[in-house]
């Protein structure tokens, strides 16, 4: 039996709680709040207390899937990349970049935020960008 | 979403009038004698106040707090339990079980501001109409002289929110209840590590592993030690449910033999928990962690001392003296009620005072229960989620506060956990976690005593 806690942030929103994911013999299987942390001070919402619980549900998207035909069919990451890279050329040349919007998640680091907006400015040529904090 | 539930309802009420106010009283009435009576009463034409909204029930023990604190909710302005005497009931002991947890509510009540003589609970067997009648008529004359329970639980209209008296500068006065969780003491450098550290070396040959406070990466949490080298990491503060980690544990694999390091109120806790089937006590060895002083004042803790641990590390401090938070707590039901408006009303419903709480181990939680606390509603309409948990806390809380440490809105809970533990020492003789022998009394069936 192996069990320990890992130290990490909050997923759900920018405040950027500290909290333990207890990992039980190599899943993740509750949270406790991060009592030091400057941030949060050993308190989450109802979300961070809950943030563990997608981690191994069964609902959860682990590969890519394509619609095909009205319904989902498994892919693979290259098909998948290779699709959306396609489309959004042909959509940019035919409607320009404008037609396209990045939305990016309130939950990823602050890197991941900055490289989606530099991919819609710099890579796409649109000031379409927003996050669904702002909902 | 849904929508919310309509206020209170005074449909009920023949007629609300401030020089003749006439009091809805809800009755629980059991089927096998109280019921009974109360046809005999009727039947017999004896005369009786017409307030009393009879529900018949199958037994008095089936009347769940829930059910009372949902009845005033609702907008009754009593609520009276009525069941066999004692040794007459039906199921044996449901009317035992029904006392018990009447004497309980109804004090828990008065501490959050709704006045105790507003729950009556009673005996009346099939042959007392005429006592049916006398005890109807006195309680009701009881609530008559009492302000309308609508008074006490108005809507939840922000406007309504009570204030507490403010320091001088319009800030509501405020109540530390969180043990400072900022300071991480660098392990080492506390006197009790190395005899912590050297009692872990020692317990970890005989066990296969020990559950403990870690720190990394300037955090400290629980961690499973199977390696002396890792017990380099040790930790002491700040504390985390380590009995919640135990039972997760056992879960898993009930066999094992574990080592837990804890403090008098994890010790405590682990006796509760042991009680009710969440923790095998015969697989666990404890090595005790004697509060220090800072400890103890940080958690306001009247038993720092462990006490079921064959071996303690640390000296064991004196108790905190005095608890000023539980010393806030006004005296008069209208000043309580302002008191828990205000703290309630700040509730966000993260749920982290039952997530945090190693007590809360229910499948099914009464908190998370639609005709409980009503879904999609925030704050939670007082009384019930607050009054709930408190009232689950009897014979239970071993007063560990982390609860009260995990609360978003700094809520001072173990007020009324404490106040409600004091009433099941009082009237039970029942300390959660002194022992593991006592049953906890509301599980408790034949006991005399208990009366109205």
């Amino acid at each position: 039996m192996n069990y320990t806690s890992v130290l990490t942030t909050c997923i759900y929103c920018g405040v950027g709680c500290g909290m333990h994911l207890q990992v039980l013999d190599g899943k993740v299987v509750g949270v406790l709040p991060a009592k030091a942390h400057p941030v949060s001070e050993g308190r989450l919402c109802i979300k961070g207390w809950n943030a563990h619980a997608f981690l191994h549900h069964p609902d959860r998207l682990t590969q890519p899937l394509i619609r095909k035909d009205g319904g989902f069919e498994e892919a693979g990451w290259d098909e998948a990349l290779d699709l959306v890279a396609d489309r959004l050329t042909s959509i940019r040349a035919e409607h320009g970049p404008d037609a396209i919007g990045v939305l990016a998640p309130a939950k990823s680091t602050n890197e991941a935020n900055y490289l989606a907006q530099k991919f819609a400015r710099a890579v796409i040529g649109t000031n379409n960008v927003d996050h669904c904090a702002r909902l | 979403m849904k929508e919310p539930r309509a206020e209170p309802s005074r449909r009920d009420r023949p007629h609300v009038d401030e020089a003749r106010f006439e009091p809805v009283i809800l009755g629980f009435l059991c089927n096998w004698c109280s019921y009974r009576g109360a046809d005999l009463a009727g039947t017999s034409r004896m005369k009786y106040p017409p307030n009393l909204r009879a529900i018949r029930v199958p037994c008095s023990g089936r009347i769940s707090p829930e059910l009372v604190l949902r009845a005033f909710r609702e907008g009754a302005d009593g609520v009276l339990v009525l069941g066999c005497h004692f040794g007459d009931c039906h199921y044996q002991e449901g009317n035992y079980r029904m006392a018990r947890r009447m004497a309980v509510l109804g004090r828990l009540i008065g501490y959050a501001g709704i006045e105790s003589e507003r729950l009556g609970w009673d005996y009346v067997s099939a042959a007392e109409g005429q006592r049916f009648a006398r005890l109807v008529s006195e309680f009701t004359e009881g609530i008559r002289g009492l302000p309308p329970i609508a008074t006490r639980l108005p809507s939840m209209d922000p406007a309504s929110l009570a204030v507490l008296p403010s320091d001088g500068d319009g800030n509501a006065s405020r109540i530390d209840v969180a043990a400072e969780g900022d300071h991480v003491v660098r392990a080492q450098d506390d006197p009790r590590w190395d005899s912590l550290r050297q009692a872990g070396a020692e317990l970890l040959a005989e066990v296969e592993g020990i559950v403990a406070l870690r720190h990394a990466h300037g955090d400290v949490a629980p961690h499973l030690y199977a390696t002396e080298e890792e017990l380099d990491d040790l930790a002491v503060w700040p504390k985390y449910p380590l009995p919640e980690t135990v039972r997760l544990l056992q879960a898993v694999d009930s066999e094992a033999r574990l080592g837990v390091v804890c403090r008098a109120c994890e010790e405590r806790g682990l006796v509760e928990m042991a009680k009710r089937g969440q923790v095998d006590w015969d697989r666990l060895t404890l090595i005790g962690l004697a509060c220090s002083p800072d400890e103890v004042q940080a958690c306001r803790c009247s038993q720092p001392a462990p006490s079921h641990a064959q071996v303690v590390v640390g000296e064991p401090s004196a108790p905190a003296t005095a608890d000023p938070v539980l010393e806030a707590l006004p005296e008069t039901a209208e000043e309580r009620l302002a008191f828990w408006r205000y703290w309630t009303d700040r509730c966000i419903k993260c749920y982290a005072c039952r997530d945090a709480c190693p007590q809360c181990f229910c499948q099914a939680c009464a908190l998370e229960e639609d005709h409980w606390v009503e879904r999609g509603r925030l704050p939670p309409p007082f009384p019930m989620f607050h009054l709930i948990k408190a009232v689950h806390m009897a014979g239970k809380c071993v007063a560990c506060r982390e609860c009260e440490m995990a609360c978003p809105a700094e809520i001072p809970l173990t007020i009324l956990y404490r106040m409600v533990n004091q009433d099941t020492e009082e009237l039970f003789g029942y300390r959660p976690g002194s022992d593991l022998e006592s049953v906890p009394p509301l599980l408790l069936s034949q006991e005399e005593g208990v009366g109205p």
